[in-house]
């Protein structure tokens, strides 16, 4: 016995049809939850995208390692994600671990960051910026496009510091600081270099390199007697090698601190430590969402129960012609089915649409995958039969002679 | 022919009984019947007489309380929801007094539409219901919607629907009492047409008039059969077991509600 697939799929659009306003209107419920959600997800999931772009963006030759303040990387409870996300009250990684890395093979530039927040002042008043304390070699992994000047040298004598655009704009008024002087922690710095504007606020780096002002590691000593490197980017020589290295830096760093205090991540897992907390907002987010696609789904029972009360007789009818209560529930099932795959489409287009016109506003693009179309389908199809249940079950126990005789 | 036919529709001591305790009453209370192929059975009598709870049972819609009942030769007494369903589809053709179209379908889609439940395909069903709107000269009307047409046609397209199927049996509930008497008319000539073309009929009505087109008139009061009388010497009609002719037995059951329902 056939399953009678097309005529249900065909009336089920025909019953959307003749109830168009009505059946509009219910999926829209539908839609709004799930525009949501779509929403939520591909914001979320382009945030995550463009942070593991920037680091294996070029080549995926990019290795980043952090001090890991719990000693277990398997533990990845709740707290212990948004705490890996703020700066580290007492990193383990030191100058010392820099020197390693920057002589294991394969590697062709280090980077340690230690940020601190601190007062610079130019040729007016103060101004709070972050300073972030590294080697030359950022600008070897990092791109970092100079507007004027020069890049830091680790072997200057002096004390060298690169400006950010904005803070550059800050603090003299003007772009073109080269040669003029900042305060730090009365520590007089020379600028040497002012970058170009990036506009880049979030990257795998925790810094917005707009607002910030850049010094040798080396000199750091004298505005921050406790420094933390905050972490350590490496990149490798050539993509083949990244395993390797990632390897040996696992190794070697081990038997320095004598236990595995830190971990090294890639481009696929950098965003994990960094932005796992952006994972847990979403989902927290998403289930606001569910709530309303519940609503929603409320509102899908609702006008399949008017539906199946208004169709009573030709309930009676189909029975008496030979359905059996199996049809009769097929047949609003499906109803309710369409109802709910209609609004979750809708959502999709909504949901991409607002997340296209906010995106906009924001340095990245949402994520555009087959996952979130799968995800919105299958709620829609789990929302369709959940809430379409009860009403097709009731159609499907209708007496057929009661309902033959049922008058409107 | 003096072998015996297999009866379409034999009914043992049939009763059906509605409510409990102090409200029960038999609607239908030992009735016997058989109908055999060819026939035209018109039912009368009263409001109440159990005349349509009769018709429910022999359509598979309603299930007698107690009683045998042998469709086609096969008890079906007890057989589950889901046969009856299948059965209805395959064996039975209803006709209704207020027609039953499906509204939001047109005129071929509602006659096709018991051909959905056998699992027919879309072409094919159209093309069966096809031909039988044509035998009932309503082809042009093919998709009119039913809202579209006269009373007297809707029935028409409601007697096709009954037939398309090619049921053994067709029940008629007051098939003419929603009609004036041109287009009552109309249809019972329509039904005369199929019966003639060798279709078993089983009809029930408030007119008397009409009994001129059935081939057996049964009168039934307080759900038993009161009398039974052929009204056609029709000898082509195979003869039947020979318990006919049926007279009404008296009442083993009392009763305590004598109001039936219609």
């Amino acid at each position: 016995m056939s399953f009678l697939l097309n005529t249900h799929i065909h009336n089920s659009i025909e019953s959307f049809r003749a109830n168009r306003s009505r059946s509009l209107l219910t999926s829209v419920g539908i839609a709004v939850g799930m525009a949501c959600i779509v929403l939520i997800l591909s914001l979320s999931g382009g945030l995550k995208q463009l942070l593991v772009d920037q680091v294996s963006g070029e080549n995926g030759n990019i290795l980043v390692v952090r001090p890991e303040s719990n000693r277990s990387a398997n533990d990845k409870s709740f707290l212990s994600l948004i705490g890996s996300t703020q700066t580290y009250a007492r990193s383990s990684l030191t100058t010392k671990d820099v020197e390693t890395i920057s002589k294991l093979k394969d590697v062709k530039a280090v980077a340690p960051l230690a940020i601190t927040e601190n007062n610079l002042k130019g040729e007016q008043e103060a101004v709070a910026g972050k300073v972030v304390a590294t080697t030359e070699g950022l600008d070897n992994i990092v791109e970092l496009p100079l507007e004027y000047g020069a890049f830091l040298e680790d072997s200057s004598q002096l004390n060298q510091i690169v400006l950010g655009h904005k803070l550059s704009q800050r603090l003299f008024d003007a772009v073109e600081t080269v040669g003029e002087t900042v305060k730090v922690k009365d520590k007089v710095f020379l600028v040497v270099g002012v970058l170009r504007e990036i506009g880049e606020p979030i990257n795998y780096n925790d810094i917005d390199f707009d607002e910030s002002a850049i010094i040798a590691l080396n000199r750091a000593g004298q505005i921050n007697d406790n420094l933390q490197i905050q972490q350590i980017n490496v990149k490798v020589a050539n993509q083949a090698a990244t395993d390797k290295v990632f390897e040996n830096i696992n190794k070697q760093l081990t038997k320095l601190h004598g236990e595995p205090d830190f971990s090294v991540v890639n481009g696929a897992n950098v965003s994990n430590s960094t932005n796992r907390l952006f994972d847990v907002v979403g989902y927290i987010l998403s289930l606001v969402a569910g709530v309303s696609l519940v609503v929603g789904g409320i509102g899908v029972m609702n006008i399949m129960l008017v539906s199946v009360s208004e169709r009573t007789r030709e309930i009676g009818i189909r029975k008496a012609v030979g359905a059996t209560n199996g049809n009769i529930m097929m047949q609003f099932l499906f109803e309710s089915l369409t109802l709910s795959l209609i609004g979750g489409l809708l959502g999709l287009g909504f949901g991409y649409a607002f997340a296209f016109g906010i995106s906009s506003m924001m340095p990245f693009n949402p994520m555009v995958s087959w996952q979130i179309v799968g995800v919105v389908l299958a709620m829609s199809v789990t929302i369709g039969c959940l809430f379409g249940l009860f009403p097709a079950a009731r159609a499907a126990h209708k007496d057929p002679i009661d309902s033959l005789r049922h008058y409107r | 022919m003096n072998e015996r036919v297999q009866p379409i529709i034999e009914l043992n001591e049939l009763s059906k009984r509605y409510g409990i305790g102090d409200a029960e009453y038999f609607a239908l209370s030992n009735l016997n019947l058989t109908i055999l192929p060819g026939e035209f059975v018109m039912i009368m009598g009263p409001s109440g007489c159990g005349k349509t709870t009769l018709l429910n049972i022999m359509g598979l819609l309603d299930r007698a309380t107690s009683g045998q009942y042998l469709l086609d030769g096969k008890a079906v007494e007890r057989i589950s929801r889901r046969r009856q369903a299948r059965m209805r589809g395959n064996k039975i053709g209803f006709i209704f007094q207020n027609f039953n179209l499906v509204p939001g379908l047109n005129v071929i889609e509602n006659v096709a539409l018991p051909l959905v439940y056998r699992g027919y395909y879309k072409t094919r069903r159209l093309t069966v219901a096809s031909k039988v709107l044509e035998r009932f000269h309503l082809q042009e009307r093919e998709y009119y919607m039913p809202w579209q047409m006269s009373g007297g046609q809707n029935q028409r397209v409601a007697i096709a629907r009954a037939l398309v199927n090619n049921p053994s049996i067709i029940l008629a509930d007051e098939p003419t009492g929603n009609l004036d008497s041109r287009n009552s008319h109309i249809v019972m000539e329509e039904l005369k047409e199929i019966h003639d073309q060798g279709n078993t009929i089983v009809m029930v009505t408030h007119n008397a008039a009409l009994t001129t087109y059935a081939t057996r008139v049964i009168n039934m009061l307080d759900g038993q059969i009161d009398t039974d009388v052929k009204t056609t010497a029709d000898a082509d009609l195979p003869t039947a077991a020979p318990k006919e002719p049926k007279k009404a037995k008296p009442r083993k059951k009392p009763r305590k509600n004598k109001k039936g329902k219609s």
